[in-house]
């Protein structure tokens, strides 16, 4: 039963590259467990085992409890992914409940595919459970509910995705990093209660991401066209043809498959950490230079201006084009905001050796004459450092990766500390980009350096240099202590803490840590608040008795609702929750 | 560019049909099928096509180029494919309605899957074993395991078409044999 | 894209009008007539989005095997010795667990091969005619030729692949690290909900007012109450009695205080990620080198292709494993008010049939609708194409076949009556759409100015029976039904002969068999952007009950019956959206191709 790695199982299944291990017939052996009969028959048969339900606003993840994987994991938006919901909600009430309509009605195709085709089962028969993102917006949470309870399911269990993250690897303590499509949350969490108040978030993350991809391959990508008839015998040659990319090409999948499938973090920039050239995101180029960051001790010399003549001239063949400036994407409005991406790639490219890659891309419509697809060329300084976009903090509602963490632990009471730092553990679609998870430990020991004296600050723009604000002081004694569970290539240990739990975590993937944990608390019987459906409906019935008014404006009324919700719960006056994070910050 | 002067070498055991289009220098080795309806045009230079091959329906052959283009033995040419490559291996398989340029040229065992267009600007060679497939023309490498079935189909296939093909339709001779 | 019509289903609002087309969440409420069914019992269109879903049968669409649905239905405990039974537990996965996989790379259907007769080694490739294969066998896929033994799985013999597959999942290292992780969770949870009693101490405690906040706000620590019981650190005061059990606890080193204040034993990973990574999975230094130094993008595996794994696996192509196929279902459906049955197919998996069909398509007239001056313009585009200068002409093609703002376009509906009665049609697009706009089209000028006006005839028109003998014949032989000649003067009342001025575009422009093409037209305001989008109501009389082919005189007032038998006359109206297509904004119309 104890399922000790001493049994040649433990070896057989592992890297099954080998022939001579994964052949069939040779994993024979494993049937002899009888731990084995036992928990399938159970997950098989039963209906106790519960559906879990990860839903993320552009990939579910769902599947049965007491399983190791998903069963299914798809796009809830259909295929070309756009997202169910977003950060922003629309102000008017028209458009909002506009807004909330189209949800309920992608929501409800979703839950029913879910039922129907992913795990094809009787939504009567089973119990769900809900993986829980903290800063699901509650309006979400409340329609997915209700949708379930449509579908007659018998309750509803809410798990936080952080704490089942956390079950995941077999811990109940941990500082977790949740790097997603819409945000990045870190929260601490110890002996299974996640500490809510102390909650970091950022808005770096994987759309974040793709809209930085997208703006630095509009820039710098090059497109090969289709030949424009089959029969021409002639031979252009390809840098005659090249052209800059068209916005067409670069569809929301497209851009996701270049993210998934060419995107990896590179190491940390060499010539940062002498010069600390952090930049600020494309945003506030020139602006907000002096914002509290933790290296606001900033050198313009990696990237100056003239660094940006330089690219131009290099990149002949994309200059001749005239850049429009609504091609770009948000964060590009700004007119300073493509010398800034110029500036990036020159500073970027000094520091990468990735290869070029070719994609194969459908054209745009103008360009489909039936003699196939379009290339593009994308720049292997694309595919290593488009991530760098995560790792950079700046304004202070959006700081970086390693910043939000270090935020987190700086909320976090002291004693505390240790502990959780020397156990974070990252999970998120996002952190599943190659390297990401070593360059992130970097970046927190990179952060948490001092600020470089004053020495070699020139100020960019004479102003008189801010004072030196030195935010992670109290936090450089945990330096040798840093350590991510689920860091596949940990640094060298510098503690005996660290190198006991630097990558120590079971080698389940980042993106689907939550689902695992939502699986094993199912079948562990435990999960979460759970909301019975005759409760659901008892409360149901009530609403709608008492506000009979106004039954299409649901919403707002909703003060009542019992859906498990930490943002609402009432603490006690002087409830211990509070008191830590003031103590923190006094300490 | 002079007239093209037709010259059709067929061998006395491959079956050309009547209703095949050919124009140019061309030579067809033993135990070649060519259906109905196929078109094999040698424009610049001749085309030579080894034993073996089956060429289907509307599939069409072209030289563009002044040297011979020459087609090596067992190879498929399914319904409406197009192929201007230069030079073809063995035991090729040309899905239906692929295309193929003449900047392209194919080895040996390689598949072009049905509907891709292979039309590079710049010369290509298809290293053995190559698989094209799919809409995005994606291209992998095949182990070869299972090749000594497939020839055997190949060879059962060509086997029963000769058998078969001659009793609906009227065939076509070469001048020399 | 092509000008579309679609239907109204009102399940999601309460009100019968349709919402206005513009949202876009009006797109949600209209369907394709072919997804539609209709209640007879109710008198009523109902969309998949409505109707119950029940489950008839599941089965591989691959190899139509079946999986007996009142297994799936009933799930009760006699029923297991009977799914046990089963050469292959299908329930297990809901994927087909016979021999049926797909290609992991181009999700094609596998096939079993017997491997080659080994090489003669002379080169020269050996093809003995009718080779018997020989074990081991392997998948292989005919499209991408990609196949199982390239990832090193091959089967002994060639049948029920899927059980000895089985076993290689069963060791797959997720679920052996799953269970371990389960086993060191067990006594914990169970040790937890023994003493949740014996800790009520704790309700003294200092922290009980967190312990009880917790329990509210999530029972994940609940079950960990055993960790509630202590305090702590930095949270409230020290409390030696809660210290005191917290001698449950298991760590026991002492110096550095805060590493036992886990309870849990520390949890030793199976795998753990730091080892696992080594050989390039997990997305550490191995994995960037790959990634750094890579050629093609097709040898890292896509997303979809990866990320059902929740172990992490290898980013190449090459590492990629056979997939089972995924069961599908045959569904009935009911209408959610009277629970009748809609649809209900045939059981068995090789049946297309169905035992009860009541679609939409047999109810409601079908619509087509055409822009004669795009199909014209296509026509010659494709003319063009065909005359072989494919390589110019992408620029004027696109305003031929699009709608320029300021100008007038015809259009053409064809509807078709299923019934075999002849039906009398009367279309009333709703007008007033228009004004409930503003607030999507943002611009407040544009709401105030319809962007487009459409005509219609308004008058009620005839659609000739259906008859089963039209389906074999030419169109052309069906032209003359002869009363529609009558109907068109009448219906179309602005016009004096329908079927022979082309020039007139708005009336019924002609009629053969029980097909009806209606003309109207489109004036596109100056300012207008978007698509030519309109809710129109259409409502159509029919007899109830009379297969004989009538004379159908007696539908000449507009929806007031005069035949023989008044009461069986009935009145049935459906709302559609008729799309025609975006709009060419006036000054870009060069510059922007609109797609």
């Amino acid at each position: 039963m104890s399922g000790s790695p001493a049994t040649p199982r433990g070896k057989t299944t592992f890297n099954p590259t080998t022939p001579a291990t994964s052949r069939i017939a040779g994993a024979g052996i494993v049937q002899a467990s009888p731990h084995y009969t036992t928990t399938r028959r159970h997950s098989l048969y039963g209906v106790e085992d519960r559906v879990v339900i990860d839903p993320g606003s552009i990939i579910w993840k769902v599947g049965f409890s007491g399983e190791g994987k998903p069963r299914s994991v798809f796009h809830p938006g259909g295929a070309n992914g756009s997202p169910l919901w977003n950060l922003g909600r629309a102000a008017d009430p028209v458009e909002r409940a506009e807004e909330d309509r189209i949800l309920e009605i992608r929501l409800q195709t979703s839950l029913r595919s879910v039922f129907h085709d992913s795990l094809l089962t009787d939504p009567k028969a089973r119990k769900v459970i809900l993986v829980e993102h903290p800063l699901l917006p509650l309006y979400i949470k409340d329609t997915i509910a209700r949708l379930l309870f449509e579908n007659q399911v018998p309750s509803v269990s809410f798990a936080s995705s952080h704490l089942l993250s956390l079950l995941a690897i077999g811990r109940i303590t941990g500082l977790v990093l949740d790097c997603g499509h819409l945000e990045s949350v870190a929260l601490p969490i110890f002996a299974a209660r996640p500490l809510f108040p102390q909650l970091q978030t950022t808005p770096l993350a994987g759309s974040r991401l793709t809209s930085h991809l997208r703006a630095l391959l509009l820039m710098f990508g090059t497109y090969l066209p289709p030949p424009t008839s089959l029969s021409a015998a002639v031979n252009i040659p390809a840098a005659n043809r090249s052209t800059r990319v068209p916005q067409d090409v670069l569809t929301a999948k497209v851009v996701e498959e270049i993210k998934t499938r060419c995107c990896f973090v590179g190491d940390i920039l060499k010539g940062a950490n002498e010069t600390s050239g952090r930049e600020t995101p494309s945003e506030d180029f020139g602006s907000e230079m002096d914002a509290p960051i933790s290296d606001a001790a900033h050198s313009e010399s990696d990237f100056s201006h003239s660094g940006f003549d330089s690219v131009v001239s290099s990149h002949g063949d994309s200059s001749e084009f005239s850049i429009i400036p609504s091609s770009h994407t948000r964060p590009m409005n700004k007119s300073s905001g493509e010398s800034h991406l110029q500036a990036l790639a020159t500073m970027y490219k000094r520091h990468s050796t990735a290869t070029d890659l070719h994609m194969r891309v459908e054209p745009p419509p103008s360009q489909q004459t039936g003699t196939g697809r379009g290339t593009l060329i994308i720049p292997g300084w694309i595919r290593e450092r488009a991530a760098e976009v995560l790792f950079e903090g700046g304004d202070v509602d959006e700081g970086s990766l390693a910043e939000t963490i270090l935020n987190a632990l700086l909320k976090v009471p002291v004693d505390l500390r240790k502990t959780l730092a020397s156990s974070i553990l990252v999970t998120g679609g996002t952190a599943m980009l190659p390297g990401f998870i070593p360059r992130l430990h970097a970046e927190l020991l990179h952060s948490i350096a001092p600020p470089l004296a004053q020495t070699r600050e020139t100020n960019r723009h004479n102003r008189p240099a801010p004072p030196q604000y030195d935010k992670y002081a109290s936090l450089r004694p945990l330096v040798p202590y840093f350590a991510i569970l689920n860091n596949p290539s940990p640094p060298p240990p510098t503690s005996d803490r660290a190198s006991a739990n630097a990558g120590k975590a079971p080698a389940f993937s980042p993106s689907t840590l939550a689902w695992v944990g939502g699986s094993l608390a199912g079948s562990l019987k435990t999960g979460g608040v759970e909301v019975a459906r005759e409760k659901w409906d008892e409360n149901d019935v009530n609403r709608n008795d008492e506000d009979s008014m106004d039954v299409t404006m649901e919403s707002p009324q909703r003060t009542k609702s019992i859906l498990p919700d930490w943002t609402r719960a009432t603490l006690p006056p002087g409830a211990p929750m509070v008191n830590p994070s003031k103590s923190a910050q006094a300490a | 560019m002079p007239p093209i002067r037709d010259k059709f070498t067929i061998h006395s055991k491959a079956v050309v049909c009547q209703d095949v289009e050919l124009k140019g220098d061309i030579t067809i080795g033993s135990g070649t099928i060519v259906h109905p309806k196929a078109t094999i045009f040698a424009i610049a230079g001749p085309i030579v096509i080894g034993m073996g091959c089956i060429i289907e329906e509307g599939a069409i052959i072209v030289n563009r180029r002044k040297e011979v283009m020459r087609i090596g033995d067992d190879n498929l040419f399914e319904i409406g494919c197009r192929v201007e490559c230069p030079s073809v291996g063995n035991f090729n398989t040309i899905s239906t309605r692929a295309r193929v340029h003449h900047t392209v040229r194919i080895s040996s065992f390689c598949v072009i899957g049905a509907g891709c267009l292979l039309v590079p600007t710049e010369d290509e060679v298809l290293e053995d074993y190559t698989v094209i497939y799919g809409p995005a023309a994606e291209k992998r490498v095949w182990s070869g395991r299972g090749k000594v079935q497939e020839a055997d189909l190949r060879r059962k296939h060509a086997e029963y078409l000769k058998e078969m093909l001659p009793k609906f339709n009227r065939l076509r001779r070469g001048e020399g044999t | 894209m092509a000008p579309s019509v679609h239907y109204h289903c009102p399940c999601l609002s309460n009100s019968t009008t349709p919402p206005p087309p513009h949202l876009p969440s009006s797109s949600y409420s209209f369907h394709p007539l072919h997804t539609l069914f209709f209640c007879e019992e109710c008198d009523a269109v109902r969309c998949n989005r409505c109707v119950s879903v029940e489950v008839s049968t599941y089965y591989c669409p691959n190899c139509l095997f079946e999986v007996p649905s009142a297994s799936v239905r009933a799930e009760k405990n006699r029923f297991y010795l009977f799914v046990h039974k089963m050469p292959c537990n299908v329930l297990t996965r809901r994927r087909c667990a016979r021999n049926c996989f797909m290609c992991p790379n181009c999700r094609n259907t596998l096939s079993v091969v017997p491997s080659d007769p080994p090489e003669s080694g002379d080169g020269r490739l050996a093809v003995p005619i009718s080779t018997v294969g020989e074990p081991p066998f392997f998948l292989y896929c005919n499209h991408c030729r990609w196949d199982s033994a390239e990832v090193g799985i091959t089967f002994e013999k060639p049948t029920g692949l899927a059980a000895q597959l089985q076993k290689f999942e069963d060791s797959a290292p997720d679920s052996l690290e799953f269970e371990r992780l389960k086993d060191h969770f067990e006594p914990f949870i169970r040790a937890s909900s023994l003493s949740s009693s014996t800790t009520s101490h704790a309700v003294a405690h200092p922290s009980s007012a967190a312990h009880s906040h917790h329990l509210h706000s999530n029972s994940i620590t609940a079950a960990a109450s055993a960790a509630l019981a202590r305090d702590i650190p930095g949270v409230g005061k020290y409390n030696p009695l809660a210290r005191s059990t917290s001698s449950r606890g298991i760590g026991v080193s002492g110096r550095d205080r805060s590493v036992n204040k886990d309870e849990m034993a520390e949890y030793r990973s199976r795998v753990e990620i730091a080892k696992a990574s080594v050989v390039g999975t997990g997305g550490g230094d191995a994995d960037v080198e790959f990634m750094r130094h890579l050629e093609n993008v097709s040898e890292v595996a896509s997303l979809d292709q990866r990320w059902e794994n929740s172990w992490v696996t290898s980013l190449q192509t090459s590492d990629l494993k056979p997939l089972r196929i995924p069961l599908h279902s045959k569904r009935s459906k009911r209408c959610p008010a009277c629970t009748h049955i809609l649809i209900k197919p045939e059981q068995k998996a090789q049946s297309v049939r169905y035992k009860i069909k009541l679609v939409a398509a047999n109810y409601l007239p079908a619509i087509t609708v055409a822009l004669p001056h795009a199909q014209k313009a296509l026509t010659e585009a494709a003319k063009r194409t065909l005359g072989k200068s494919t390589s110019a002409v992408e620029d004027d093609k696109t305003p031929a076949t699009g709608m320029v703002a300021g100008k007038t376009y015809p259009f053409h509906l064809a509807l078709t009556n299923p019934l075999y009665d002849p039906i009398q049609v009367r279309l009333s697009p709703q007008r007033l759409n228009i004004s409930t706009a503003p607030s999507k089209d943002g611009p407040p000028e544009k709401a105030r100015r319809p962007p487009f006006v459409i005509s219609l005839p308004t008058s009620t028109f005839p659609i000739a029976a259906f008859a089963e003998a039209w389906e074999y014949d030419d169109d052309e032989d069906m032209f003359g039904v002869e009363e529609g000649d009558d109907f068109g003067i009448r219906g179309g009342a602005r016009e004096k002969d329908g079927r022979s001025t082309r020039s007139k575009t708005v009336g019924v422009l002609e009629k053969r068999a029980n097909v009806t093409i209606v003309g109207g037209e489109v004036v596109i305001g100056k300012e207008a952007q978007g698509n030519v989008k309109f809710n129109t109501l259409v409502s159509y009389t029919y007899r109830s009950d009379d297969p004989a082919p009538s004379e159908s005189n007696d539908g000449d007032g507009p929806s007031i019956p005069q035949g023989n038998k008044p009461p069986e006359v009935k009145t049935f109206a459906f709302y559609t959206v008729i799309d025609l297509g975006p709009i060419i904004p006036r000054e870009d119309s060069k510059s922007v191709p609109d797609v």
